[in-house]
């Protein structure tokens, strides 16, 4: 089924590899020319995410993007043909927010922003394929929670067998955390974010400052930057000239940091309780960070707050998505369903398979820990309309990490990150039989043999 | 008895104010009526009712003998499904704090029931997911570790006898790693605990056992060899030999398991197997000896451990169910318990059969937990423990809509008739 690989696209992966070194500069890759140039899926349902629903359809994909959906549409003749006469297909999902092919997700420093989940994927994890088993196509893989400034995530697409061929997006965004880690305080956590913060202005200063010494310009020494102040309240960041500003001379190991407070790179903030939520808008307010909150179980208790900030692009949700508390005082138990109040309040969520980035493991303590389209099953049983519950793993993740132009829906030129179950995506019975990544075929149940020896009947006698 | 006129009614409860007791059939008396009634013992019903009085479940059926209009009874109608409350084979449910009684490795004489809070949120959650009816034992640590109890989830604020279904529904025996783990001698490592127990390896728990058995079956205490076990131990541990508690095995390992039905061989004992996880490959034995088996669901699910379970376990119930091997499902552990429908329903991509899913964590479980007199079915006599649920019982999609305890609602709103 596979055609012939022509030598340009040989020649493309090459190309791409030569380039590897750009990738820590934010841009987009795409992986083009290993695709069969026409691809026709056809399913006996569509659920483009974007809009209505296409029975007995038709994808044409033409150079990896999706050329034409519809009922009916015309199939060239040297198109691949993939027949599901009773498949569901579904846009690819998308774990939004995930440590999924790191072996060990956090430094254990407390502050670094310079480390890239890049020299940390691993192609080979299992984790990759029995993702893709679960329709998973596209993954933002970020460190984990544990270090305060985490180290820059990237978007990968589930396959290839190197990290320059699954990169989709570098750097996705820098991880911000607001969990304290043991021994440490809330207050103490907050104060070195804030240190941080300030140390970067002070040295974004003085490189501007050695740039153009200001005895030159006016006639006087600068003042040293207060830095009491500075931890105070905000930085004027304002006042930097950015174009001015020679960044080659700022310390390589803060220019994260630089990128950040510039708006070039999104902030990820997690936010453990919801008290820590005004927390994150500090630093959202005091250094104009852009960027996307990550929730802790309790965020219903912030839905009304969430919602007023207008400027708060859909939040991240734990993998645990019911919260239970008891009253102190009448010992009542009281049963919480947090995408219900940030729903009813207006707010958009994608959600995430695992709980606290915690690595996806053998033993999982929660269910969440599991799949993506079962999170997105417990969003139906917990009363979220059907459509928003995709959307939650689909069209949102592809919002939240700025690609929704690429990918999250069905729709002609999109990339063409297919996933066909075989009934209806959210049963439990379904599997998935064929996933597309970019019109390339990355994973088909028939030829997945490790599913066939994890299945197959007992051989040992007894 | 359906009574037509308001005349009739009148004199029916003037007559039944006059015998100050409600004479006439139908008060009461409580009608559910669903779109689907699946009393387990038998097929689905499409547009089922059922008919509650007392707290118990008095009729089931298309045609049943009371109506909507007759006075004195209360209709709710379910949209979805009604199924028996679900019942968990087994966990720490309501036992806070410590579970295991670390000083012995050896308690047989010691009552899980006896550590339960029926006031536990844990019992709460689990009530609000369908579980009506919970096994608590106090888990694998100890090699014997001692008598569990079968236990109704609620409504909270149930007495202790309304709570207790069984109170000797098995014995725990660990055949499990659980048992010598930390166990070490203080000389060459730190232990995890300082209790002094015995089996510091698996072989040691194995032993311990096998030595406690032959005690018992060789009736040691009449001889001037030192036994292992006080009077009420032996006394519990011989009427496991016969089955009465029947023991239940933890056994996990392909090793585990292989003991476990060497054990039972050498004494002729009847036993249950928890965990089984590598019991792939003992199926058509299991099969043979009717050896009840209990999955616990979702662990182990993926193969990111290869090396411990080179299978889907999922697929293990599917194996069970084509063999004949009776089969249930448990948690293990408390806060799991409301966790267990979800998890069930991921092994029916491993082909299980949603009807076999329901009746194993139905009737199946009440067969294995020997209360399938009051529980598991929805058939006249027994308990009215219901759940309705708003689509398919299996489907992770559909949520539990209300719960019903003995006749009374214990979490979530009915609809009633308008």
């Amino acid at each position: 089924m596979r055609p012939v690989k022509p030598l340009a696209a040989s020649l493309s992966v090459l190309v791409g590899l030569a380039l590897l070194p750009s990738l820590a500069a934010p841009g987009l890759a795409r992986l083009e020319a290993q695709a069969p140039e026409l691809v026709a899926l056809r399913v006996a349902k569509a659920i483009t995410v974007s809009g209505e629903e296409v029975e007995d359809a038709t994808i044409l994909i033409e150079g990896g993007r999706i050329a034409a959906i519809g009922k009916g549409i015309e199939v060239p003749y040297n198109a691949v043909v993939f027949k599901h006469p009773r498949g569901v297909a579904l846009p690819g999902l998308i774990a939004c927010h995930t440590t999924l092919g790191l072996r060990v997700p956090n430094e254990n420093v407390p502050n670094v922003p310079y480390i890239s989940v890049l020299d940390g994927i691993d192609p080979s994890h299992p984790a990759v394929k029995s993702s893709l088993r679960d329709g998973v196509t596209v993954a933002h893989v970020i460190p984990a929670n544990a270090t305060r400034v985490g180290g820059q995530g990237a978007v990968v697409r589930l396959t290839g067998k190197t990290v320059a061929e699954m990169v989709v997006k570098a750097p996705s965004g820098l991880k911000l955390s607001l969990r304290p880690p043991p021994g440490e305080t809330r207050m103490q956590t907050m104060a070195a974010l804030r240190k941080t913060f300030a140390d970067v202005y002070v040295q974004v200063r003085a490189a501007a400052a050695d740039a153009a010494p200001p005895a030159l310009l006016s006639g006087k020494p600068a003042a040293p930057p207060d830095l009491e102040a500075l931890l105070e309240g905000r930085p004027p960041w304002q006042e930097i000239a950015w174009e001015k500003v020679p960044l080659d001379r700022i310390d390589a190991q803060a220019r994260p940091m630089v990128d950040l407070v510039r708006g070039q790179i999104p902030a990820f903030v997690y936010c453990p309780s919801a008290s820590d939520v005004f927390k994150a808008f500090e630093l959202m307010d005091s250094h104009g960070l852009k960027g996307t909150l990550v929730l802790g179980p309790d965020a219903y208790k912030l839905a009304a707050v969430l919602a007023a900030r207008k400027d708060l692009g859909p939040v991240v949700l734990d993998a645990d998505l019911v919260v239970w508390d008891t009253d102190p005082d009448t010992g009542e138990e009281r049963r919480h369903v947090t995408p219900r109040a940030l729903f009813d309040a207006g707010l958009r969520f994608a959600l995430q398979a695992a709980s606290d980035g915690r690595e996806q493991g053998p033993r999982f303590s929660r269910e969440g820990e599991l799949h993506l389209w079962y999170q997105a099953a417990q969003l139906v049983k917990l009363g979220i309309p059907r459509a928003e519950a995709l959307k939650a793993v689909t069209f949102t993740p592809a919002r939240i990490l700025g690609l929704e132009h690429r990918m999250g829906s069905l729709e002609a030129g999109k990339d063409a990150n297919v996933v066909v179950f075989s009934g209806d995506p959210l049963d439990a019975r379904s599997w998935v039989e064929q996933v597309l990544i970019e019109g390339k075929e990355a994973y088909r149940r028939e030829a997945d043999r490790d599913l066939e020896l994890l299945l197959r009947e007992p051989e040992r006698a007894f | 008895m359906r009574s037509s006129g308001a005349c009739r009614r009148a004199l029916a409860l003037a007559a039944a104010v006059i015998l100050l007791a409600p004479s006439a059939a139908s008060a009461g008396a409580l009608l559910i009526r669903a779109r689907r009634v699946y009393p387990v013992s038998s097929a689905p019903i499409d547009g089922g009712k059922v008919v509650v009085r007392d707290g118990r479940i008095a009729e089931v059926g298309v045609e049943v003998s009371v109506g909507p209009g007759d006075s004195g009874v209360r209709v709710i109608d379910v949209r979805g499904s009604l199924i028996p409350g679900l019942i968990d084979c087994g966990s720490t449910i309501g036992i806070g704090g410590r579970v295991a009684e670390e000083f012995r490795e050896m308690t047989p004489e010691i009552r899980a029931l006896d550590g339960v809070d029926l006031d536990s949120p844990e019992l709460d959650r689990a009530l609000e997911e369908g579980i009506t009816a919970a096994g608590v034992s106090a888990g694998a640590r100890n090699v014997i570790g001692g008598l569990g109890a079968v236990i109704r989830t609620g409504p909270r604020g149930q007495s202790r006898r309304d709570a207790l279904l069984r109170g000797d529904a098995f014995l725990d025996v660990s055949l499990d790693e659980e048992a010598a783990a930390g166990n070490m001698n203080l000389r060459l490592a730190r232990p995890a605990t300082y209790a002094f127990r015995l089996p510091n390896t698996r072989m040691g728990t194995v032993f311990l056992v096998r030595r406690a058995l032959f005690e018992v079956a060789e009736r040691l205490e009449t001889s001037s060899v030192p036994g292992l076990l006080g009077a009420e131990g032996r006394a519990l541990l011989r009427g496991a030999l016969r089955g009465s508690p029947p023991m239940r095995f933890h056994a996990d390992y392909r090793q585990e398991v292989q003991t476990a039905l060497r054990i039972a061989e050498e004494y002729k004992v009847p036993f249950v197997l928890a965990g089984a996880g590598e019991a792939w490959d003992a199926v058509p034995e299991l099969a043979r000896r009717k050896v009840p088996v209990l999955l616990r669901p979702g662990t182990s699910f993926r193969e990111e451990s290869p090396e411990r379970h080179p299978h889907y376990t999922a697929r293990l119930a599917a194996l069970l169910l084509e063999a004949g091997v009776p089969f249930a499902f448990y948690s293990g552990s408390g806060g799991d318990v409301a966790l267990l429908r979800s998890r069930v329903a991921l092994s029916l991509r491993f082909g299980l059969p949603a009807e076999a899913a329901l009746e194993a964590l139905t009737l199946g479980a009440a067969r294995i937990l020997g209360v399938d007199g009051a529980a598991g079915s929805i058939e006249p006599g027994k308990a009215a423990d219901l759940v309705a649920i708003e689509g398919e019982p299996l489907d992770v999609a559909a949520p539990v809509t209300w719960v019903m305890v003995r006749g009374q609602v214990a979490s979530g709103e009915p609809e009633r008739e308008l």
